[in-house]
């Protein structure tokens, strides 16, 4: 079987506009969550919301591509692609369609003008998968996943399965997404899923917590150049951790909640730690889906104690207590993280876990950051509809 | 040639021109098109084929998510059940999932929008916030997720093994063929659901896909395959798997079949398939499909 390896990672977050900026407020424990800038959401039941700092933000389909381009450029930075065939290199990405803002949907009930072909390109769910193809040049798969917060953990998932099987010698993957407007406040508002803390946005995302009231909106991008093993070594690539396992799973539940018994969580937990052929009690580390919903982190909590049992239960944090839900770029982005956690040997932490949950019992990561050297984490997403994504990142030793 | 890698073993059919294989080979024979005015939503100017119904009730674990499916996942959920047929273990089964995009949802959120106006017509987000907010339908954001027939057709026929969601426009039904055997070649899964649905006769659709310069007739349709091993007792077509292909340009397979039936992008590849003919991305069909058509041959177009 083909290893698959990360020679690159790109990061656009609210806490930070890069990788570096990112992982340093993440071990410092930083909130990204702050009252909404971009549009006047005073009168709104939410009002705050972890964003990218961007001035120009008006374009919902132009934003993506933009946060998309910076983590791009950060993931090829430093080593670049391998020189190969275009049709052996590849695009997973996961991503939704991008929404006009309301001011331009109000303008066309104003004035009967509609969409033009640049726009609707521009706005489709595959528009940043065909960006980052055009700029690499790749000629092999390009493909687009869509499973809501679950997207761009699949699309990682996906990419290395296309190297594995020998598809390709090296797939860009990741995930965007943009989320922070008037439409998704509204619409995610009615459904009861954020948090209405208002009075203190920085407190409001706190997964595991007994007093967590729902999930921040976020947005964001991550990027990771993946190729395999040969391939790297090959060009003399520095390793940054290897991608071992993929597990998908459907909870076949409802739409919007997750099943109480975990079950659908821990297939997928269970499917990537056989995919990639390790037992549970060599994992380390999870870097949990961790929404700071109550019916998530609960499900989330039984899966985990499912797989791993009370006894050996692994250090669990969900940094999205810090940088919001970055939802169909989430999956990405915290695979990078994990990535970083086992290169460095520290995890970062959950904030915000002022009271643990008991229905959450878990080896939590609260408050500060952890040093602990860890060979190999786990990263959950799970999606509204009842995907389930988890990876298995390894340190490289070599 | 690659080896088989996956068998079919049951198939699910919507079209415009029938709901099982029989009935739309049949027709196709016959030289029948679906094709009318779709002056139902709008456009009698345009041609479209549309399908009746279908009826959900007995497929629904919980009827009163009929108002959740949007109109792909509708017609998805009961070719899926036919295809799948019955399976002792439902849990087990894969599901890999063809969409276009999402539904446009500027239409319905149009209530909301225009209470937020102000005297000016210029959007406010305070009257949207006091006002429009009421008016914004709450289930529209779960409406309009490319992932919801993956959701919908997992949660009523109880399936809960590995799936995705691919939406990359035309190329996305062989792109979820592809992930189906390769999840039942590499063990992923015993079985796999591969849907492919796609219903662009709304409104919206029709006036995007004319901004896009896409002015022909246009079809809803939706078709499902069961994959098993391959070699499995059951077989009715052995897939090999011919490579990623490129980057997933539109079927080429200009047959009449298409125009009788209206030309569903999403749907051609899986559909041609069934059809016994080849396509750009290089899955190939082999075996008894072609002769239960009455179709030459299994034909295999790397283009």
């Amino acid at each position: 079987m083909r290893r698959v390896v990360v020679t690159g990672m790109g990061a656009i977050t609210p806490l930070g506009m890069d990788l570096p900026s990112t992982w340093r407020a993440l071990l410092a424990g930083e909130s990204g969550v702050g009252p909404i800038a971009r549009f006047n959401a005073q009168d709104f039941p939410v009002q705050f919301a972890a964003e990218v700092d961007l001035p120009d933000a008006h374009d919902e389909g132009q934003l993506k591509l933009d946060l998309t381009a910076r983590a791009l450029s950060e993931a090829l930075a430093g080593q670049g692609l391998p020189d190969i065939d275009p049709r052996r290199l590849g695009v997973c990405f996961g991503s939704e369609a991008a929404r006009p803002t309301l001011e331009v949907v109000a303008s066309r009930m104003r004035t009967g003008h509609i969409p033009g072909a640049e726009e609707l390109m521009r706005n489709a769910p595959a528009a940043p998968t065909q960006y980052v193809a055009e700029r690499i040049g790749a000629q092999g798969p390009c493909w687009t996943l869509s499973t809501a917060c679950t997207s761009s953990s699949q699309a990682v998932g996906e990419g290395m399965l296309h190297i594995r099987r020998g598809d390709v010698d090296a797939m860009v993957v990741g995930g965007v997404d943009v989320l922070v407007n008037p439409v998704m406040v509204t619409g995610f508002s009615l459904l009861g899923a954020l948090s209405t803390r208002n009075e203190d946005p920085r407190g409001a995302s706190r997964p595991f917590d007994l007093n967590r009231d729902g999930f921040v909106l976020g947005e964001g991008a991550g990027v990771l150049i993946l190729e395999s093993l040969e391939s790297a070594q090959a060009r003399g690539a520095e390793i940054l951790a290897e991608l071992r396992g993929y597990g998908a799973s459907l909870n076949a539940y409802r739409i919007t909640d997750s099943p109480p018994d975990g079950r659908g969580a821990a297939q997928a937990m269970q499917n990537a730690l056989q995919d990639g052929r390790l037992d549970a009690a060599e994992v380390g580390y999870i870097n949990a889906h961790g929404t700071s919903t109550p019916m998530n982190d609960a499900s989330e909590s039984r899966g985990i104690l499912r797989v791993f049992g009370e006894q050996s239960c692994p250090a669990v944090s969900s940094t999205k207590s810090m940088m919001g839900h970055l939802v169909a770029a989430c999956g990405a982005v915290e695979a990078i993280v994990a990535a970083m956690a086992t290169r460095h040997g520290v995890l970062p932490p959950t904030i915000n876990l002022d009271n643990p949950d008991p229905a959450c019992a878990l080896d939590h990561v609260a408050h500060q950051a952890r040093e602990q050297a860890t060979r190999h984490a786990l990263t959950n997403a799970f999606g509204f509809g009842g995907s389930n994504g988890s990876l298995l990142l390894s340190r490289w030793e070599g | 040639m690659q080896d088989v890698m996956a068998s079919v073993t049951g198939v699910g059919v919507l079209t415009g021109l029938g709901s099982t294989l029989a009935e739309l080979q049949e027709r196709l024979d016959a030289g029948e098109s679906a094709l009318k005015p779709l002056g139902e939503v709008g456009w009698e100017s345009r041609l479209g084929s549309r399908v009746p119904g279908p009826a959900l009730r007995a497929l629904l674990k919980r009827r009163k998510d009929a108002k959740l499916l949007p109109r792909a996942a509708q017609l998805a959920l009961p070719v899926a059940a036919a295809a799948l047929g019955e399976v002792e273990d439902r849990e087990s089964v894969g599901l890999f999932v063809g969409v276009r995009r999402e539904p446009p949802d500027d239409g319905a959120a149009d209530p909301a929008i225009a209470a937020s106006l102000d005297e000016l017509g210029h959007l406010d987000t305070g009257l949207l916030a006091r006002k429009g907010r009421a008016l914004y339908p709450p289930l529209l954001p779960l409406q309009t997720l490319p992932n919801m027939v993956l959701a919908h057709v997992a949660i009523n026929l109880e399936l809960m093994g590995p799936g995705d969601a691919l939406c990359g426009a035309e190329c996305s039904g062989i792109q979820a063929l592809r992930l189906g055997i390769q999840a039942i070649a590499e063990g992923r899964c015993e079985v796999a659901l591969v849907i492919v649905a796609d219903s662009p006769i709304d409104g919206p659709s029709l006036r995007d896909r004319g901004r896009l310069g896409q002015d022909g007739p246009v079809g809803e349709a939706a078709v499902a395959l069961k994959l098993e091993r391959a070699g499995h007792r059951a077989s009715v077509m052995e897939l090999r798997d011919g490579g990623a292909g490129g980057q997933g340009g539109p079927t080429v397979g200009a047959c009449q079949h298409r125009k009788q039936l209206g030309a569903c992008e999403l749907v051609d590849p899986v559909l041609e398939l069934l059809l016994g003919y080849g396509h750009a991305t290089g899955v190939e069909a082999s075996g008894a499909w072609a002769r239960v058509l009455g179709s030459e041959a299994h034909v295999s177009r790397n283009l």
